[in-house]
């Protein structure tokens, strides 16, 4: 595989976790909920927070399959056959049922989570009081999207592993992996510190869900294909 | 079977409110007056679900502002 095919499997990689939806969903409520009981200074300091506690599990995580995929990469061929093909397989999955299983039907943006815990989140949200309470609520307000978000960031090690030949270039593209998770996280803190609400950022989530829909559908299934042409690990 | 709890109703949208950009004042007049008026209209009906109570709110709420309204409606659609 050349590095050309690698960095655009890190790229669709980065998209897809750019466009998952959970914790903007659950920083959206968090905002509203304290830009109405507190100041826009005190809200845009917890906001940070909670930015912060995503970043965070994200890292971790992150760094726990460096770890790991950095042990299996000294046996290539069980790498390289066996799991090459779970994850092209797991990618292609996902990518077939991700229409169907993460919004669930009718209005809104409702997604894949339990009932009961998308009511928890939103309680949770609501009654924030501490900047700890952002950090935690950020921190495991990208937990329950791991299903769809943990063969991304096995992919994503992968491919870092073998574009970067030194140790620097591994670490600027692991941190442009790590940080492409907040971004939207970003955006979304200056468009309501710019007078955006609740109302026009969700109406624009809600028009924009099928285009999210069908995109990550079928950049998944471009990397499961990408992995099945050019192999996982390739030494 | 629970009664119809307007107190925790008022607030939460009073927290709506403030966070869309409406000012206090006239948040806390239309926003008592339509949970009141909801409250009048199923006041007729024996059993209440929560998608009555919501529509009935937001038509109220609807009257004066349509971004809260929206807000009440949308609010479990979000998640």
């Amino acid at each position: 595989m050349s590095v050309f095919t690698s960095a655009g499997i890190l790229i669709l990689s980065m998209l897809i976790m750019a466009l998952l939806q959970l914790t903007p969903s659950v920083f959206l409520l968090f905002s509203h909920y304290s830009y109405g009981k507190y100041s826009r200074k005190n809200t845009s300091n917890a906001s940070l927070f909670f930015i912060l506690g995503a970043e965070t599990s994200t890292a971790l995580i992150f760094i726990l399959l460096y770890l790991a995929i950095s042990s299996l990469y000294i046996a290539p061929a069980f790498t390289d056959n066996l799991l090459g093909w779970i994850v092209a397989g797991v990618m292609i999955a996902l990518g077939v049922i991700f229409p169907f299983c993460y919004y669930r039907k009718g209005q809104g943006t409702k997604l894949f989570i339990s009932r009961r815990l998308a009511k928890e989140f939103d309680y949770k949200s609501r009654m924030i009081k501490t900047r700890s309470d952002a950090f935690v609520l950020g921190f495991v307000s990208s937990l329950p999207e791991l299903v769809f978000s943990l063969p991304i960031y096995i992919v994503a090690v992968a491919e870092i592993m073998k574009i970067g030949d030194s140790a620097f270039v591994r670490a600027i593209l692991s941190l442009c992996f790590v940080l492409i998770k907040i971004i939207p996280l970003i955006v979304l803190h200056i468009a309501m510190n710019h007078g955006y609400n609740l109302v026009n950022i969700q109406k624009a989530r809600v028009s924009n869900k099928q285009f999210i829909r069908f995109f990550t559908s079928l950049t998944y299934i471009i990397i499961g294909i990408l992995i099945i042409i050019f192999g996982f690990f390739s030494l | 079977m629970s009664t119809l709890d307007t107190k925790t109703i008022i607030r939460e949208l009073k927290i709506d409110a403030k966070a869309i950009g409406i000012p206090a004042g006239a948040a806390k007049i239309f926003i008592e007056k339509s949970v009141n008026d909801a409250a009048k209209t199923l006041s007729t009906k024996k059993l209440i679900t929560n998608k009555d109570l919501t529509r009935a709110i937001s038509k109220e709420l609807k009257k004066y502002n349509a971004d809260l309204a929206y807000v009440y409606k949308n609010r479990d659609t979000i998640l």
